[in-house]
């Protein structure tokens, strides 16, 4: 191998160009230019700056803050310079390793995916799951105020205070079987026929026409309030919303800094891997509503029954993809559901007499002055 | 084959063999490995390389053979101070830099994203390490802790006091003329906050941004740029839109003058009434081409009120809207990137350094063809194809990128007293994107 290099340096005060011979002596790198002007540097105080990836002009700078550059276009050069002077180059790159390099790279690509994959199944949920109790019940229902205001305008409520009355009854029912709840619950009916009910954060849920009229009994829609209670009580919006931050965050971190289109394919990618959270909170809204509804003795086989009503009235989504829904499969809900039911109890409670609660069904057909939200606790 | 120097982006041609002339209107428009032959003797000829100086140009031999490895290495002789055009290059690979990614991905999630300044500062390390100007690459100096400390700076003097006025009232309960108030100090906030974020970012890259050992600078005031930004601003929203392309033309004017390598300071000559009749076209079609769908879509609204029991035409309404909509956004893409184009051009043309000027020689074409390959690689991959479509941005900026006309840079001296850019403290926040001017 060449002692001899050759190379352009620059002294870091002109931008002048100057053709150098370089020669690599036991302690110091030493330049010679054509006029016989001659540039030393001490190994120890050598840096490297460029030449650390193939194709690549090897650059080492000396000095500073405005520092003395060396540009040499072959990478063999750092290898002499590293056998050289062993002592002092070791913090140099080493081009012979560049075949190790790429193992590393490739099971850095496979350690990313498997770090991925554990932070998208547990660690995000985990942190979700420290951070939302931290977050102040009354920011909480502040939240959950605008969501209201937005969602389910004053002007659009159904207005009966009598009837709503007898709402708030099943649900002052409900939340006794709920030791340690600190929320205060409101809950509006929409008048819209949709046949459909969510909680929003704080305590507030917005129960649709539409799904008042399908009850049969008070006992089935205690069976929607119980499952809109536990995303309540589990705070499952305030997880949502850091689950998504945290799923941001991470699909960033993947696919490094994105502009224009690629947003759009980013929102993609976080609206589908949110989708599996989502589901996991109705799992958990089902099983554990369906555990309140028995602790407080109130039939759950109900809860089953309206949600048979409800896949009767979406047969298209009780048919579509479990990955790609916000819920999971209404067969599935209901299978698990009489799974965790067991043995057939005898369960005391009845809610409303089914008389009454026809009559209260029609809730939204009357108007009073008075436009209360139930505050049930 | 011989070249006349050209005093314009004229040039003379003279065959060898015969001594036919010939003259080519654009020297820019020839392209390196470009083959021709004489129409008299029929000699063949290929253009060996653009880079520096005037073409040269090599009788009867093949593209990348001989010739082209000789010119090579004269790129590093004495053309520069003779010569009339020097080019970019970027030598960026995409497996590379997904190779770089794919470490910083991995580090970034173990350290819970703290690694996420120093991967940028690494990414850019190896862009411009691996651009090259006149047969020099440039060198980037910028560090990691350089870079999380500005951003640290601007989280507590901007980030925290606008989510604090944009939140804190609805959060503490407050009424609404108290959320209203408090809305518009964070919009007020954030209108100063975006220039000094540009001239803080322009100040620290460009301060850690070297060329041949010469470091680049900006010395622009941030108070000088705040003013300019909200008056543009204003005049732009007071004239609903109207004075953009002045706004703009100002703004690359201050930030363009205001930046300089070594000792010698980048000019610029635009003006914004030079973009005016390129911009009225997107300007005055914009609203043309949005209410077509929106005509449309209220049209079908009206006749389903006239049947309003007869729902089946709700989803064919959805549909038609959504394509309309579609349609018209992408009809409008176009006619923004067009316009975004010439701007770029106009402004890279009315740049300079010294004597000499930056040609930019991209054509809509190719730029389309740019943007929408980049879009569904991106699309395809989730992102993942990133490393490739930086590479394609970059390679398609310095390849039609020249300066153009006298230079010598051997008279440029280091003008940088080894202190921080200017002493201001957001130095390295929302450092972003690639640019030399």
């Amino acid at each position: 191998m060449p002692r001899i290099w050759h190379g352009f340096f620059f002294d870091g005060r002109s931008a002048a160009r100057r053709p150098v011979t370089i020669e690599l002596t036991s302690s110091e790198l030493k330049m010679s230019e054509s006029g016989g002007r001659t540039i030393r540097w001490p190994y120890g105080r050598i840096r490297q700056s460029q030449g650390a990836y193939q194709g690549e002009q090897v650059r080492l700078e000396y000095g500073g803050p405005a520092p003395q550059a060396l540009i040499v276009d072959d990478a063999e050069f750092l290898v002499a310079l590293r056998r050289v002077a062993p002592d002092y180059t070791s913090r140099l790159h080493d081009p012979t390793k560049r075949s190790l390099r790429l193992t590393l790279t490739m099971l850095a690509a496979l350690a990313v995916v498997g770090l991925t994959a554990c932070l998208y199944a547990w660690g995000i949920p985990a942190v979700a799951s420290v951070v939302a109790p931290l977050v102040p019940v009354a920011w909480e229902e502040r939240l959950g105020e605008a969501v209201m205001e937005q969602l389910a305008p004053p002007a659009g409520r159904c207005t009966d205070s009598d009837r709503l009355t007898a709402l708030n009854r099943v649900v002052g029912v409900l939340t006794s079987g709920m030791p340690a709840f600190p929320y205060r619950v409101r809950v509006a009916v929409v008048d819209r026929p949709q046949v459909n009910a969510f909680a929003a954060p704080g305590g507030a849920i917005v129960v649709f026409r539409g799904l008042l009229e399908k009850t049969e009994s008070a006992e089935q829609l205690a069976g929607v309030l119980a499952h809109e209670l536990q995303h309540v009580a589990k705070q499952h919006s305030t997880k949502l919303m850091l689950e998504q931050a945290s799923t941001s965050l991470l699909i960033t971190a993947i696919s490094g800094d994105f502009t224009g289109a690629l947003t759009y394919g980013i929102e993609g990618a976080r609206v589908l891997g949110m989708l599996r959270y989502s589901r996991s909170h109705e799992e958990e809204a089902d099983r554990e509503g369906l555990r309140v509804l028995q602790s407080i003795g109130i039939d759950p086989t109900d809860m089953i029954q309206f949600f048979r009503i409800l896949g009767a009235e979406h047969p298209a989504e009780s048919s579509a993809s479990s990955y790609l829904s916000s819920h999971p499969r209404m067969g599935e809900r209901i299978a698990h559901l009489t799974t965790l039911i067991g043995p057939r109890h005898a369960y005391p409670v009845k809610l409303l007499p089914d008389k009454q609660w026809t009559d209260i069904r029609t809730l939204c057909r009357h108007r009073s002055p008075a436009a209360p939200s139930i505050p049930a606790r | 084959m011989s070249v006349v120097a050209p005093a314009d982006s004229t040039v003379w041609l003279a065959c060898h063999r015969c001594r036919a002339q010939y003259r080519v209107k654009n020297l820019f428009a020839l392209k390196p490995r470009s083959r021709t032959a004489c129409r008299h003797c029929g000699t063949s000829f290929v253009i060996v390389e653009m880079p520096v100086g005037p073409a040269r140009l090599v009788e009867g031999r093949p593209p990348g053979e001989g010739p082209l490895s000789n010119a090579m290495a004269d790129r590093r002789g004495s053309a520069e101070s003779k010569g009339f055009v020097q080019s970019f290059t970027t030598y960026g690979e995409g497996g590379t830099l997904l190779g770089i990614h794919i470490v910083n991905v991995l580090l970034t999630l173990v350290t819970l994203g703290i690694y996420y300044f120093w991967a940028k500062v690494r990414v850019r390390r190896y862009l411009f390490g691996q651009t090259e100007f006149a047969g020099d690459r440039f060198s980037y100096h910028g560090t990691g802790a350089e870079v999380l400390r500005g951003t640290v700076k601007a989280a507590f003097v901007f980030g925290v006091p606008y989510l604090g006025l944009s939140f804190g009232p609805q959060l503490a309960g407050m009424d609404i003329y108290a959320r209203t108030l408090s809305g518009w100090a964070a919009g007020l906030l954030l209108l100063i906050f975006i220039p000094v974020a540009i001239v803080s970012a322009r100040r620290y890259r460009l301060s850690r941004t070297s060329w041949r050992g010469i470091t680049l600078s900006f010395r622009g005031k941030t108070r000088d740029f705040i003013n300019l930004w909200v008056k543009g601003y204003l005049l732009t929203g007071l004239t609903l839109g109207l004075y953009y392309p002045y706004f703009s033309a100002k703004k690359h004017a201050f930030l363009t003058t205001h930046s300089y390598f070594g000792s010698r300071s980048f000019s610029f000559q635009g003006e914004g009434k030079a973009l005016v009749k390129s911009f009225l076209l997107p300007y005055c079609l914009t609203p043309v081409v949005m209410s077509v769908p929106v005509a449309g879509f209220l049209s079908m609204v009206s006749s389903l009120m006239k049947n309003p029991g007869d729902i089946s035409a709700i989803p064919s309404i959805g549909a038609t809207t959504v394509a309309g909509l579609a349609a018209a956004f992408l009809l409008l893409r176009l006619l923004w990137l067009s316009y975004g184009l010439k701007e770029q051009r106009y402004f890279w043309e009315q740049a300079g350094l010294g004597d000499a000027s930056f040609r930019f020689s991209a054509t809509l074409w190719p730029y389309l063809k740019l943007k929408a390959l980049n879009v569904l690689l991106l699309l395809a991959t989730v992102g993942l194809a990133w490393p490739w479509t930086t590479i394609r941005n970059l390679r398609f900026v310095v390849n039609h990128l020249t300066l153009v006309g006298p230079q010598n840079f051997d008279d440029v001296v280091q003008d940088y007293d080894g202190a921080p850019p200017t002493g201001e403290g957001l130095d390295g926040f929302l450092d972003t994107g690639f640019d030399l001017a």
